[in-house]
Parts: structure tokens; C-alpha cells; sequence
């Protein structure tokens, strides 16, 4: 970088002194949180993008993968399957963070753990199935570990994002299934629904715990 | 003569009586007490005899704060407020208050860690502190004026970095259910009044001084950015209220809700929260959004920021604008504040025509904090809410008021929800106008008196809250078993302790709290699910006098109780562990006095100790146990029938809470007999003195 | 000097008070020092007895710190981070990033009451901050000593606490008032960065801080005084060398 010493006659170098002086420092680095698309293990373009997807909240399925590393020109990617595959093995031996989970269809879905838990990347392989599956294991999950019943809503917020009517219908659904028979529910004085196992809550308890949940943890705030 | 870090060094002794004033040498006097209630409980029990009211230009009030104060130290916004407390039934004790916003730094900078107002002037006054020039002013101009008012006058004349606390009418016209507030939006409830009495109408700080850290300035940003690092989001909960990608639990309960897609909707433009992953300390102002979570989804459209004290990330305040109120009831388009003081006018009303989601919710909120944060009235932790609507539904008001009072009122508004009726009803508070705003203005305690009711009839209703001399309950029995059960029978108010139900709360299961709590309080026993309460544990009484040594702790210190302790951390790698020396820690950094943590914790001890023997002396009794320990009656019952340890009830079993008591009287070495502290107990708390005087009027145990 | 309730700020603009401020503003302190000048002659002697001459800075900084007024949430951290990590002791007055004085009403001052910024007002809390200014430098021109100086690594614009005597002329030089004066030492303080890591960045919980590639923002900003320094007559002399009159 150049210095600007002053120098008596040299005016054209002051005239510059004044301005705004862009592209001087490109090695300048913005110091903004952190910076999660560097992970360890070597530098790889699909290690990079599955690492992108978990930032953003999401898995990655091999065809994502595949089809981004194509740069979506139709029909390399079927050429490179296998490629990918084994770039894909590699990669999940050599970094720490990358891993892989398997849907029962037999998707295989990546994510990163620099910025997803396993707990979230199941909760998102699971959203991809069956969703009467996925509510059973969250109210049964729920229900034995914190202990607590679930508010049917809450699977219209993110990152489950069903429609009010997908959830009860499904709920509906899973009251006629053997599989599904330990979920039950229980309404709060506010008319809100809970959704618990009774594998793990009694009735009285659940009811109990979701007229806290509901109204009882407002009234003290 | 050690110098320490940390203490601005003196005391400000300001006599209203006289208009004089002068210092002491806060290390000098006080340093075994710390700071905040600590050297309030010494002042009252050094000053202020027994059987002084409140009113009486004998009470002092000492604003007092601590040597983290003012820091970097994270939550160390508060001033504590320590006085004989006018809605305390039926004798008024000393308790205190305390208040955020950005006076207890102030003070700090401008050289005092205490202000102890003594006798009473004899025109209204202002007390002006800039630096070390320490004037007491003409207030006759500000009296009348509320608290928004005073506080701009006042700013015009000390600057905008000024900060004014300040009482509302409610304080001037000594209505105990006043308060004093500070930074717009934060206040010391119960103290207003007490400064009215004293004809003093606010207080101005203005500081461009320091506070000098006593060790190694490298030291203290490794242990800042340390304490930094284990934060959750508001009351310390670790666990976001809603899946998040990079956690392992969420729990719909905390107040972790700042994720994708949600954002501060009234900000220009729009500013999203995102997922506020834990390790990013830049982002630790997004995790909590108080407006949110207690107003539901909707709130997040009129949010424009958080907000809160000095040197605090959390930001627990929210600032909401929502311009549909300024033409709808003539009031500001913005509002900020946090829990009871954000819901300070929705608690008021049964239901909302809209229902309890609807935006009823909020436009009666604001209404609530337009008038209640300018008259400075007190809700007493909702008591004066939840009291209004008993009294008004059971008929009580329509029997105590006569015809023409009771046709007033507009109670059909009041029984369509319609925020408008608060503007007859809180100016009426604060200025005493009328049988309905003086009973409710004296607190529950004196109003069940004054309306011949009886306080057992309060103690058996199960929504009230109620517990004991005319305050409710805070985070009891019906949450945190019998720890905070043990924890409400303590204070002489609702006792503002959430050090316990902070850690309840904060999201994780059940297990890993077991796990974290056989660390801290030695037995897995010591937390219970909530509603699957179990038999009394001596780590339960570990746990409830932890809870009540670190409160007073942190009242001293100057740290936040509603965000310490933090044992608990949002980080998987540590097992969710904080670390329960972070107090400790701070202290000997900031102030180069290295104490560890059973050692700090033993200054707490005396602390709560003194507070224990004020209330002794000055209710004549040692009779702690039978006449001050009190439990009211629906703790042991539960409306549908359930026995006490089954699950689904937080019912209390009477003689497991008497073995409760005695735990915890073993575990502070009190007597078991009165629930009094020993001669022993005192000479060990360094409070010989105390057992000499106590023992003088034959208030010892034994 | 206080940031002072009876000062008006109503009539700041980008386009600054005319002639006073703004762009202008070094210019125009210049020209106020030049005519106070001695004169080349006067100085050619001096210079050819080998008297050193006077600093002037010409490098631009390497780096500045720009503040989002909307994420802003008033807790100050910023401050203390600068104050307690740099010079071992929590001092809002002292740090280099100021906050507190708009914390509240906004730069207009108190008499905007709750039509202003701030958290009486729309809730915008403006974070003051060191333009870490081109050439020419007020402050740095302002002191009679050469105190203030270019550091390594990012050439932020530093005070020499072996040279500075405490004379305050940078204090009145700088016209957006962002020079702290140290009671403890008795000298003035500005920012210099942290060195390239800056504390302040570091510390905001909000993010509502950032660290950059300098750019010109001394015509961007208005400004909240007019400057009241005097260029010595060294320093006159030497401007003089290029700004002909």
C-alpha cells in the first residue's frame, strides 16, 4: 500500500489523498459472527454445499447434490452417480462434521453438524415421510423426556409447516390405528388441544401438564 | 489502606429534613455487606428503629447497587430499593424493590454506590446528583406531573445521558401501590409512596466517571466473554421455544424465541431475528422477544426492538409501536416493557371480544403501560389485577361503593373488555378519588381490611395467587414444590426470587436438570417434575437456601435474579452446564478481592441472615415459624380431589411441608422450634452484634 | 465539555452548517488556520536548521466502523467493551464509540422530547463513531504536539499518550465531538480500532456494528459542532506547502 508521504510539489498525489479509496484493502475481512461455510476436513465443493444446506436449516438428499454439483445441465448427472457416491463415502470419513441419515425409502439426506443437531436432522427426515409417523414419535419423544404433552399447533409452526386441517385430519387418522393407540388427547380450559402418550403420562398428569403449559406459566409470569 | 476495584467508594447520605448531605466510605462501612440489600438491610437495622412506619420521616430509603454495577459484567443493570414497605400486612417490615434501566450504572459513574434519603423535606423537592455536585432542588414545579414529565424537565436541565427516577400522583398521594421508575419503562414497585412521604420527587443522576476493575483487564474480558458465552435467552432458559436446527431439545414454555422467519416487524425495515445459534454472541439480543411471548405471534408485527438496562444483551423489554392506538385513545404509538409491567392493563379484564389472541390483547396493554407508567401505580405481581376482578365479579365493589361511586364506573366497558375503562379507573388510583381507588390503592393486605373480608377467604382461592400479608405468591409451591414454597414463606413481600424457577424453566428435560441439579444441590432429589412432586429431600432445602443466598447475592452485587444464576448453559458440549461460580468470579476480578464461591456465598448468607433478624425484631417476635413462615390454604388442596405426591397436582402435603421447614431451618442453623437464627447462627454470619440486640429484647431462640 | 442540552442541533445537515461543517469543515479549518499563518519564509529557516516538520496525515485508514442505528438496543456494551477491555476500567464517557449521549433523545438533544430518536422516541439509538477521517485529519492537524499519529496495522488515526500534554485542541477540532479526554492520565483518547479487531464490533449483541474497508464518511455524517480549534502556526506553515493561496 502506498504511503503519502507529504512531499513538497507533488500535488497530484494530494489531490488523490482526498478521495474515497476503494479496492486498497481487499484482504479486509468483514468481522460479522461467524463464518460456518469453512469446516474442517479438505476443502470440497459438496462438502460446501451440504454444509450451505444445514446453515440454511435443511438436509440435502444425494440428487440435490448431485444435480448442484452438475450446475443443472440435464443428463450429467446420471453419469456421475456413482462418482458422487463415492465422493460422498470420502467425505463423510474424512470430515468430522459431515453426516449422513437415511430415510425408510432409502433417501440418503446429509447434513452438517457444524450447524445441525441430530435431533433436528431427524426431525427433518421424519417430516419427509409420513406425517401421522412423525407426530407419533414427537408426542412420544415429548412425552417421556421433558416430561409434557404437545399442542397439536405446533406442528403448523416451522420447521413443521402442516396446514391446520393436514393436522387434524392426520390426527383424526392416527385415533383409528392400532400402531397409534397409546396417543391420545386432552383439551385445556382455553379449548386448546394436546397431544401425549400414554405410554409415558397418565391422563390426569398430561391434562395437568397442558392446562400449565397453556394457561398456568402465563398466569405466572 | 487495600484500594479495590469494582465500589465507586461512597455512600451519599442525603437529609431531606435539612437539605444537607454528605458521604461515607462504602469499603470502609459496608464492605462486608456488598452493596444493594446488603447495605440497605444495614442502614434499616443500624437507623431505623422498630415499630417506624413507613411514612415516617424516621423510614430512610437507600438505592443501593453493587460493585459489578455499571460493568461489563453481563445482567448487572439493577438497583435494589430497601425501605419499610407500605403494603406489608398487617405490620409493615422492611423488604425492598428494585429497578432496571440505566440508574444503577449512573450512579456508579457518578462516584456513590448507595443514596440513603432520610427525614422529609418540607416542600416538594428534587434531588439532583451530577458527579460529585449533590444539590437538593425545588420540586414544586415537577409536583403534580407524571413521570414522563419529570423526567424530560429534569433531562432538560442535566442532559440527555441523564437518568431521572422519578415517581407518578400515585407516589405523591402516599397510595402504597405506587411506585418509582427509572429509563421510561423500569420500576421499583412499592416505593413511590415512601418517597412521596419525604416530599421527594425524583432523583437525577448524571456520571462521567468510572468503575475501575480491580484485576487484570485481560482477565476480565476472558471471564466477561466467558460468562458471555453460557448465556440462554430471558430467566436464563437454555433451550429454544421451538425446533431449531442447531439444537438438540426445545421446550414450547421458554422464552427462546427468536428464529427464521420471525422478525422485528415495526422496525425500518424489518430486522429477522434468525435461528440465534448460542455460540454467536452477536446475536444474543435476537433470542427473546418478551412482547412475543407473552402476547403470541401477533406481537412480532409491532415490534421495533428489545430493550433494557445497561450492559445487559438479553434486552427483556420490548419497545412495540402500534400506531392504531395513538388515534383510537389519544395515546403515543410506542410502548416498551416487560411481563407484569407489559401486562399491567390486560390483567385487568376477564375476556376480549376477540378472545385472548386477539389484538384487544395488545392495544389494552399499551393502554395499561400509558397510564400506569406515568401515574406510577404498582400492580404488586398482579395482586391489584387479580384482585379488581374478584372484588367486581363477587360483588364486593358493588357492596362496598355507594350508588352514586358504583354508577361512576362504566362496567359495562369493563365487562366487554374494553381498554378504555382504564382510563377511569388508574387515575382514579393514583389520586385516590373515591371508596373503590383508596382500597385498592392500599394494597391487598389493608383493603381485605378496610372491606371487613377476611384474608382466609383470599388464601383459599385458587386463581388468586395470594399467599401471605397482603402479597401473592412468585414462582411457589405450584411450580417448584417445596423449594418454592420454602423461598415464599421468607420475604415480607412477594419475595422476587427466580433463581429456582430460572433453572425449572429453562427448557431441558427432566434428566439432564437431575443430572445438573446432583451437581449443584448434591442429590438428583432436588428437582422434581413439575406436577410429579416428591417427598421432601434435604437437597430441596440446599436448593431453596441456594435460591434465596444467591438472590440476595445478586441484589448486592448488582446482577440481575431474573437471569442468574447460571448453572444451567445452552451448550450440548458442556453437559448444559453453566457454572455456579460465574458470581464469585466477577466479584474478585472486578473488585481484586478474591473470594471463592463458598465464601461469597457466606456473605450472602449474612445478607439474608440480617434480613431475617430485621424481621424479627421489628415484629416483636421469634416467632417465626408459627406467625410469619405462613402457607396460605390452597397450597393443600387441589380442586379435583387429587392427594398430595401423585402426579397431576402440585398439591402440598402438610406435614411434608413441615419437614420442609425443618431442613431448611437445619440448613441455615436456625432453630427449629421458631424458624429463628441462633445466637450461633448470627456470631457465625459475623453478626455478633445482631445476637446481642435481638437477645436484649429476648428474641433469641433457646 | 459536555454534550450540553443548550446546544441546538436542529440546523446540523448533511450539507453542514454553511461553511462551517460538513465537507467543508476540514477545509474550512484550514482556511480559519491559514490565516493565522506565518508565512513560508517564516518557516524556511526553521526547516533549514533541521526542525522537524509538522505531521501532517495524508494515508488513509485501512478500516472503519459503521453502526446501524435500527439494530441498536441501547444496552451500551459497546462502550464498556472499549472502556474495559482497553483501558481496564468501565467508562461510558470515555469510550471511543459513544452511544449515551443519543441513547435517550437522539443526536437533536433532549428538546426533541418524544418526536426525536431514541428510546423516547422512535427508538433509533445513532452510534457515534470515528470517521477515521482522510486528509485532512482534524484532529491529528489540531494538535500542536503531533499526538496524534497513523498506527499499524489498519492506520487508524492514534493518540500518543508520550506526546499528547492534555491541551484538548483535538477535543474542539473533531466536528462530530468523538475525542474523550481521560481524567485518570489527563490525556485525550480516540479510537484506533483495537488494532483491527475492534472491541466494539466484538461486543454488540444486536450485530449492529460492523467493521469494514474504510470509506469516506465525513460527508456522509452530520456533524455535531463546529469545530473551535486553532492550527498552529507550524502546522499552517506546512499546509501551505500545498494549498496555495
Amino acid at each position: 500500500m502506498k504511503l503519502f508521504a507529504l512531499k513538497a510539489g507533488s500535488p497530484g498525489l494530494l489531490r488523490r489523498a482526498g478521495r474515497e479509496y476503494k479496492g486498497l484493502v481487499g484482504s479486509m475481512k468483514e468481522t460479522r459472527g461467524t463464518d460456518a461455510l469453512e469446516g474442517p476436513g479438505p476443502v470440497d465443493e459438496a462438502a460446501a454445499i451440504i454444509r450451505r444446506a444445514s446453515e440454511a436449516g435443511l438436509l440435502i438428499s444425494e440428487a440435490e447434490i448431485r444435480r448442484a454439483l452438475a450446475g443443472g445441465q440435464p443428463g450429467a448427472e446420471a453419469d456421475r452417480e456413482a462418482d458422487v457416491r463415492t465422493r460422498l463415502l470420502t467425505l463423510l470419513g474424512e470430515c468430522d462434521d459431515l453426516r449422513e441419515v437415511v430415510a425408510d425409502n432409502g433417501e440418503r439426506s446429509y447434513y452438517s453438524s457444524l450447524s445441525m443437531s441430530e435431533a433436528y436432522a431427524a426431525l427433518l427426515l421424519r417430516r419427509q415421510g409420513d406425517p401421522a409417523r412423525l407426530i407419533a414419535e414427537i408426542v412420544r419423544q415429548d412425552s417421556e423426556v421433558y416430561p409434557r404433552p404437545v399442542p397439536l399447533d405446533m406442528f403448523t409452526h416451522p420447521p413443521f409447516d402442516f396446514t391446520l386441517e393436514e393436522v387434524v385430519q392426520t390426527a383424526a387418522g392416527m385415533a383409528a390405528r392400532e400402531e397409534y393407540s397409546d396417543i391420545e388427547e386432552t383439551r385445556t380450559s382455553t379449548a386448546r388441544l394436546f397431544l401425549y402418550s400414554t405410554l409415558y403420562l397418565e391422563p390426569a398428569y398430561a391434562s395437568m401438564l397442558a392446562e400449565w403449559l397453556d394457561v398456568g406459566q402465563s398466569n405466572n409470569p | 489502606m487495600k484500594t479495590y476495584g469494582g465500589w465507586a467508594g461512597k455512600v451519599l447520605r442525603v437529609d431531606l429534613s435539612t437539605g444537607r448531605s454528605r458521604t461515607e466510605e462504602t469499603v470502609d462501612k459496608y464492605k462486608d455487606y456488598l452493596g444493594g440489600t446488603g447495605i440497605g438491610y444495614k442502614v434499616m437495622w443500624d437507623e431505623v428503629p422498630a415499630g417506624t412506619k413507613p411514612h415516617d420521616p424516621g423510614n430512610k430509603i437507600i438505592f443501593a447497587v453493587g460493585p459489578l454495577a455499571g460493568t461489563g459484567a453481563p445482567c448487572n443493570g439493577r438497583i435494589a430499593i430497601t425501605t419499610l414497605w407500605p403494603t406489608c400486612a398487617p405490620k409493615p417490615l422492611v423488604a425492598t424493590g428494585h429497578m432496571g434501566g440505566h440508574f444503577a450504572a449512573e450512579l456508579k459513574y457518578a462516584g456513590y454506590d448507595a443514596i440513603v434519603i432520610e427525614g422529609k423535606a418540607d416542600h416538594p423537592v428534587w434531588l439532583s446528583v451530577a458527579d460529585g455536585k449533590v444539590e437538593v432542588k425545588d420540586g414544586r414545579h415537577l409536583w403534580g406531573e407524571g413521570i414522563r414529565r419529570t423526567t424530560a424537565a429534569i433531562s432538560q436541565i442535566m442532559g440527555p445521558e441523564a437518568v431521572v427516577a422519578a415517581i407518578g400522583p400515585a407516589g405523591e398521594n402516599l397510595v402504597p401501590m405506587s411506585n418509582v421508575m427509572n429509563s421510561i419503562s423500569h420500576s421499583a414497585g412499592g416505593a413511590g409512596s415512601v418517597m412521596g412521604s419525604k416530599n421527594l420527587k425524583a432523583i437525577g443522576v448524571r456520571g462521567t466517571g468510572s468503575v475501575r476493575i480491580g484485576g487484570n483487564k485481560d482477565e476480565w474480558e476472558k471471564l466477561v466473554k466467558y460468562h458471555l458465552s453460557l448465556l440462554g435467552a430471558n430467566n436464563q432458559h437454555v433451550v429454544p421455544n421451538a425446533p431449531q436446527p442447531w439444537a438438540e431439545f426445545w421446550s414450547p414454555g421458554t422464552r427462546w424465541v427468536g428464529s427464521k422467519g420471525r422478525a422485528w416487524g415495526a422496525a425500518a425495515p424489518p430486522i429477522e431475528t434468525g435461528t440465534c445459534e448460542p455460540h454467536n454472541l452477536n446475536r444474543i439480543a435476537y433470542r427473546t422477544n418478551n412482547a412475543a411471548f407473552y402476547l403470541g405471534d401477533a406481537a412480532w408485527q409491532y415490534t421495533v426492538r428489545g430493550n433494557g438496562c445497561t450492559g445487559c444483551p438479553i434486552r427483556c423489554h420490548t419497545m412495540v409501536k402500534m400506531p392504531a392506538v395513538a388515534s383510537k385513545y389519544g395515546i403515543s404509538e410506542m410502548g416498551q416493557n416487560t411481563c407484569m409491567g407489559l401486562l399491567f392493563g390486560w390483567v385487568f379484564f376477564k375476556s376480549f371480544p376477540a378472545g385472548l389472541d386477539g389484538r384487544a390483547n395488545m392495544e389494552t396493554c399499551m393502554v395499561g403501560m400509558h397510564l400506569a407508567d406515568d401515574l406510577g401505580i404498582w400492580c404488586n405481581y398482579g395482586q391489584l389485577q387479580r384482585d379488581f376482578q374478584k372484588l367486581y365479579y363477587e360483588g364486593h365493589i358493588k357492596a362496598k361503593l355507594g350508588e352514586k361511586e358504583f354508577k361512576s364506573y362504566s362496567w359495562d366497558k369493563y365487562e366487554k373488555g374494553d381498554p378504555s375503562f382504564l382510563f377511569e379507573l388508574l387515575p382514579r388510583i393514583a389520586a385516590k378519588e373515591g371508596e373503590l381507588a383508596c382500597a385498592l390503592g392500599l394494597g391487598t393486605g389493608y383493603l381485605l381490611e378496610r372491606w371487613s373480608i377476611s384474608e382466609a377467604e383470599w388464601g383459599k382461592d385458587h386463581d388468586l395467587a395470594y399467599w401471605k400479608m397482603g402479597h401473592p405468591k412468585h414462582h411457589s409451591c405450584e411450580e417448584v414444590g417445596q423449594c418454592g414454597t420454602l423461598i415464599n414463606l421468607m420475604y415480607n413481600r412477594d419475595p422476587q426470587c427466580h433463581s429456582h424457577v430460572n433453572f425449572i424453566r429453562n427448557g431441558l428435560p427432566l434428566q439432564v436438570q437431575k443430572k445438573l441439579a446432583a451437581e449443584i444441590w448434591g442429590a438428583p432429589e432436588a428437582v422434581d417434575a413439575i406436577g410429579a412432586y416428591t417427598p421432601m429431600h434435604p437437597s430441596k432445602a440446599r436448593m431453596a437456601k441456594w435460591s434465596v443466598l444467591r438472590k440476595e447475592l445478586h441484589d448486592s452485587l448488582s446482577l440481575c435474579n431474573w437471569m442468574g444464576p447460571w448453572v444451567a448453559s445452552p451448550l450440548k458440549e458442556r453437559g448444559y452446564r453453566g457454572d455456579d461460580s460465574l458470581e464469585s468470579m466477577l466479584y474478585s476480578v472486578a473488585t481484586g478481592d478474591k473470594l471463592d464461591r463458598q465464601e461469597l456465598d457466606r456473605v450472602a448468607e449474612r445478607i439474608f441472615v440480617l434480613h431475617r433478624a430485621l424481621t424479627i425484631r421489628d415484629m416483636g417476635t421469634k416467632e417465626m415459624r408459627a406467625r410469619h413462615d405462613l402457607i396460605p390454604e390452597w397450597a393443600f388442596e387441589d380442586e379435583s380431589g387429587k392427594a398430595p405426591f401423585t402426579k397431576g397436582t402440585t398439591r402440598m402435603d402438610r406435614k411434608d411441608v413441615e419437614t420442609a421447614k425443618d431442613m431448611f431451618y437445619d440448613e441455615l442453623g436456625w432453630d427449629r422450634a421458631t424458624g429463628a437464627p441462633t445466637a450461633e447462627a448470627y456470631r457465625k454470619a459475623g453478626m455478633g452484634d445482631v445476637a446481642i440486640e435481638l437477645d436484649r429484647r429476648n428474641l433469641l431462640p433457646g | 465539555m459536555g454534550s450540553g442540552c443548550e446546544r441546538d442541533r436542529s440546523s446540523s445537515s448533511a450539507s453542514g452548517l454553511a461553511g462551517a461543517v460538513g465537507l467543508c469543515s476540514r477545509r474550512q479549518f484550514l482556511k480559519v488556520g491559514g490565516l493565522s499563518v506565518i508565512g513560508m519564509s517564516a518557516l524556511g529557516p526553521l526547516l533549514a536548521r533541521g526542525a522537524v516538520k509538522p505531521l501532517i496525515i495524508m494515508e488513509q485508514a485501512q478500516g472503519i466502523v459503521i453502526g446501524d442505528p435500527t439494530k441498536c438496543v441501547g444496552c451500551r456494551r459497546c462502550e464498556l467493551a472499549c472502556t474495559e477491555f482497553n483501558d481496564g476500567k468501565a467508562a461510558p464517557t470515555l469510550a471511543r464509540i459513544k452511544v449515551d449521549r443519543n441513547l435517550n433523545f437522539g443526536p437533536k438533544g433532549v428538546f426533541a422530547g418524544q418526536r426525536g430518536q431514541g428510546n423516547w422516541g422512535n427508538g433509533l439509538v445513532v452510534q457515534d463513531l470515528c470517521k477515521q477521517c482522510p486528509h485532512p485529519v482534524p484532529c491529528a492537524d489540531a494538535c500542536p504536539n503531533d499526538a496524534i499519529v497513523v498506527a499499524p496495522p489498519v492506520k487508524a488515526r492514534v493518540v500518543d499518550p508520550d506526546k499528547c500534554t492534555g491541551c484538548k485542541m483535538c477535543l474542539r477540532a473533531c466536528p462530530w465531538e468523538m475525542i474523550s479526554f481521560d481524567q485518570d492520565s489527563g490525556k485525550a483518547t480516540k479510537c484506533n480500532l483495537c488494532g483491527g479487531k475492534p472491541k466494539c464490533v466484538e461486543a454488540c449483541p444486536a450485530q449492529s456494528l460492523t467493521y469494514l474497508p474504510w470509506r469516506d464518511l465525513t460527508d456522509k455524517v452530520p456533524v455535531r459542532t463546529a469545530p473551535l480549534a486553532a492550527l498552529s502556526p507550524e502546522k499552517s506553515a506546512a499546509c501551505q506547502e500545498c494549498h496555495k493561496r
